[in-house]
């Protein structure tokens, strides 16, 4: 009996052990992977061009997230992922907005041009 | 020293009491500059009726998130903590409201397109009731003229038909009939009643070809003098012409003409010559010829 709770001690003290050796910071996984992932869909939205200031700002609170998780500050560091991915979020939705609303006004376009030259093709 | 503190303590938790109880005389609430603005902006988003779909769903995470810093701020939080709410509040209401923005641009692209279908569909009828109208003017065309054709062969054929009916013989100066002296008796002008079939002939024959005139020219034979014979040939055509007249057809497609014995066809030496050469010849003038035409 003895002896299994020494190995059990054992066991629970290399289990501790481990956790000390992997003591590089670990930051909030979760939000950090939403985050770059939100930023690279922004960009794939065209956020650099359409959204500057959500992707940058997202961009900046990332990385003040990774400094906070370097510093062991892990619910700065949460938040600040959680924004940087609000941040991104509106990007991406900013982004993919104006180009529609662009991508119509040239439909739009497209559409007098076209009326235009169907009228003066009948016309004869 | 210890006494001091406590009572240094005491004095701080009262004015902390008193400062509260201030407070809430005052019913101000605690506010954050931060959330307050988010609740607009999560207001304006609620009062957006383009928000829907994924839009709708930044908006409820929006909204929880205001619901979240209230309540951090109402258990006294930290406002770091409630400003991160806020935060998030707001920027997923201004999503939500782009989210709108991008769902209208869409239907107007969408619209767009169809109206653009549209305008392409109703070219393309444009066109094609052009090229019926085209395709059918020319058909119609052929049809007329292949009608004309048709007619203007159907017109030749009858022509030619009542023409050889009337026996009459061709010649250089158009068909002509000859009605022979058997018609008139020597001397006489007057027509005998053998001369009325061919006579009714040519008149159906004007009656149709109402474009046709007619030229009656008479003859006699060598007996008797000139004079005689040209006032008896000239008797003999107008003898003709009232036949004619007389039967319907208008005197100005009638022109006569005397000949007297000039223009003798048989030997004047015969008595059989002679009878061949008291005669009438109608002369059927071709379409629009001069009624004029004279040997």
């Amino acid at each position: 009996m003895k002896c299994i709770q020494l190995v059990s001690a054992a066991f629970v003290g290399s289990i501790a052990l481990l956790g000390g050796c992997a003591s590089t910071p670990t930051g909030p996984s979760t939000e950090l992977t939403s985050a770059k992932a939100a930023i690279d869909q922004a960009e794939r939205a065209g956020a650099r061009e359409y959204a500057t200031e959500p992707l940058n700002a997202s961009v900046q609170k990332m990385d003040e997230g990774q400094a906070a998780t370097a510093k062991g500050d892990r619910p700065q560091a949460r938040r600040l992922l959680e924004e940087s991915y609000a941040d991104a979020h509106l990007a991406q939705i900013s982004a993919e907005s104006a180009k529609s609303s662009k991508d119509a006004a040239d439909v739009d376009q497209g559409i007098h041009t076209l009326q235009n030259e169907a009228s003066r093709s009948v016309t004869p | 020293m210890k006494t001091l503190f406590h009572r240094t303590s005491a004095a701080t938790t009262l004015a902390a009491a008193v400062s509260m109880a201030l407070a809430a005389c005052a019913t101000t609430p605690r506010t954050n500059a931060m959330l307050e603005q988010a609740r607009v902006d999560v207001a304006h988003a609620q009062a957006n009726p383009q928000v829907a779909g994924d839009a709708k769903v930044d908006l409820t995470t929006a909204e929880q998130a205001l619901s979240r810093g209230d309540a951090l701020l109402k258990e006294g939080k930290s406002p770091q903590l409630v400003d991160h709410q806020a935060y998030l509040a707001e920027r997923f209401a201004l999503a939500a409201q782009k989210g709108a923005d991008l769902a209208t641009s869409q239907k107007a692209i969408a619209d767009a397109k169809n109206r653009r279908n549209e305008v392409l569909l109703g070219a393309r009828e444009d066109e094609a009731a052009r090229a019926t109208r085209l395709a059918q003017a020319k058909t119609e065309e052929l049809a007329l003229s292949a009608q004309q054709t048709a007619d203007a062969q159907q017109h030749s054929r009858d022509l030619e038909t009542a023409l050889a009916d009337l026996q009459g013989k061709q010649t250089d100066r158009g068909v002509v009939i000859t009605l022979g002296d058997v018609l008139f008796a020597t001397g006489r002008a007057d027509l005998k009643s053998g001369s009325r079939h061919t006579l009714d002939k040519l008149v159906t024959f004007l009656q149709a070809y109402p474009k046709r005139n007619v030229q009656i020219e008479g003859f006699t034979d060598s007996v008797g003098g000139d004079d005689y014979n040209q006032v008896l040939s000239e008797r003999r055509a107008d003898s003709v012409r009232n036949a004619l007249t007389g039967m319907g057809i208008a005197g100005d497609r009638i022109v006569t003409k005397g000949h007297g014995k000039s223009s003798p066809v048989a030997d004047n030496d015969t008595a059989t010559g002679r009878q061949q050469n008291r005669r009438v010849e109608v002369l059927i003038l071709d379409e629009g010829a001069p009624r004029t035409a004279t040997r």
